[in-house]
């Protein structure tokens, strides 16, 4: 194996910023190491490779370099979070962002609930008849909060757009969803009492308060970081227990599933950037 | 030698009097153990790196005979860490020796 080889097996999937620090930090090695093989008096040709095999296994190397240094997915997400306003959402781009993301997340649900109802085990909730009120409830309710995501996804990017001292004022929209939110969750609790329906509202209400409305508190600052994160994991444990009960796999499931989707990445990029350039989403 | 989970405090400890660079740096961990210690020196970059993100220690540019080198240097809170070390270590080969002296 020659030293390019090595390097380019090392360097699998990293950034290009990472690749040049390997490239550099393992080239100054390379060259020390060869000197003193030649020093010994070996060939060239046997220095150079002796001098290989003392680097070891380029995947195992390339693993321990992942763990510490920016992946290419890892950069694109930090320069993704750098543009301001990086897809221009309009209303279609929003909608169709929202649904997606809802679609995806709806779709695993349903298939989870569908294979543990086959299944036989526990459910939190009697699942409606989509004949019924309760059940065209459900559904309009899923509408609504598909609607209301690709709302505040578009109010967002607009928001971003203005100067910092007008986004305070547009801010009480904020405000508003969770409180909307638990209005509409106290409405459905008098009409079918603690089932799918209220469930689903209390729980999107405590949602949007720590993903949307949380975000303009003043908790949401660098320094107070890891207390927003106790804060936000906190709230979406609540949650997870208001739409599924006390009904451990699914709570499992679903706080696993939101672990993996949303902090695993931020959560590696915390351990491999000082504090002083973390972007405001590593904050949170 | 295995030397799994112990290379960080290694490296700090060939750090602890002077700064170094990469490659001396593992020659003085071969040469101390008097060849014992054999690691892969790949993984080397790696453990350097992860001790740079935890901020046990700092890195800077410097030339060497004409060429640039990465030079690395302990931090106060990467000495702490070796001290922390150093004890666990202590204490662990007094329990296995006690251990091993039994049979």
């Amino acid at each position: 194996m020659t030293l390019e080889s090595w390097l380019e097996r090392a360097t699998r999937l990293l950034a290009p910023a990472s690749v040049e620090k390997v490239r550099a930090e393992i080239g100054e090695h390379y060259q020390s190491a060869l000197e003193a093989e030649l020093a010994r008096g070996k060939s060239r040709e046997d220095a150079e490779r002796a001098t290989v095999e003392s680097l070891g296994n380029p995947a195992a190397a390339g693993r321990g370099y992942r763990k510490v240094l920016l992946t290419a997915q890892e950069a694109r997400l930090l320069e993704f979070w750098k543009t301001p306003n990086p897809i221009r959402i309009t209303w279609p781009t929003a909608g169709l962002l929202a649904g997606a993301i809802a679609a995806g997340f709806l779709g695993v649900a349903i298939v989870v609930v569908a294979l543990a109802g086959a299944a036989g085990l526990p459910m939190p909730w009697k699942i409606p008849s989509f004949r019924s009120v309760e059940g065209l409830a459900f559904l309009a309710s899923v509408v609504a909060v598909w609607c209301i995501g690709a709302a505040v996804f578009a109010l967002q990017g607009w928001r971003r757009s203005k100067p910092v001292s007008e986004q305070a004022a547009i801010g009480w929209v904020f405000h508003a969803l969770p409180v909307f939110g638990a209005a509409v969750a106290m409405a459905s609790y008098v009409h079918f009492g603690f089932e799918i329906v209220t469930r689903f509202w209390a729980s999107s209400a405590l949602v949007a308060l720590v993903t949307v409305t949380a975000s303009t508190w003043p908790i949401n600052t660098p320094k107070r970081s890891r207390a927003f994160r106790l804060f936000k994991w906190a709230t979406l444990v609540a949650a997870s227990l208001l739409l599924w009960g006390l009904v451990p796999w699914l709570l499992v499931t679903q706080l696993w599933g939101t672990y993996m989707n949303h902090e695993r990445e931020r959560q590696m990029l915390r351990k491999k950037l000082p504090f002083s350039e973390w972007p405001p989403q590593l904050c949170r | 030698m295995n030397l799994k989970g112990t290379l960080p405090t290694l490296i700090l400890q060939a750090l602890e009097h002077e700064p170094d660079h990469g490659y001396r740096i593992a020659q003085r961990i071969k040469e101390r153990s008097k060849g014992v210690l054999d690691f892969k020196e790949g993984t080397l970059y790696p453990a350097l790196h992860k001790l740079e993100n935890d901020g046990m220690v700092e890195s800077y540019e410097a030339v060497e005979n004409g060429r640039p080198r990465r030079y690395y240097r302990i931090t106060k809170k990467g000495c702490g860490m070796l001290a922390k070390d150093r004890e666990e270590w202590r204490d662990l080969s007094r329990a296995v020796t006690l251990i091993l002296r039994e049979t």
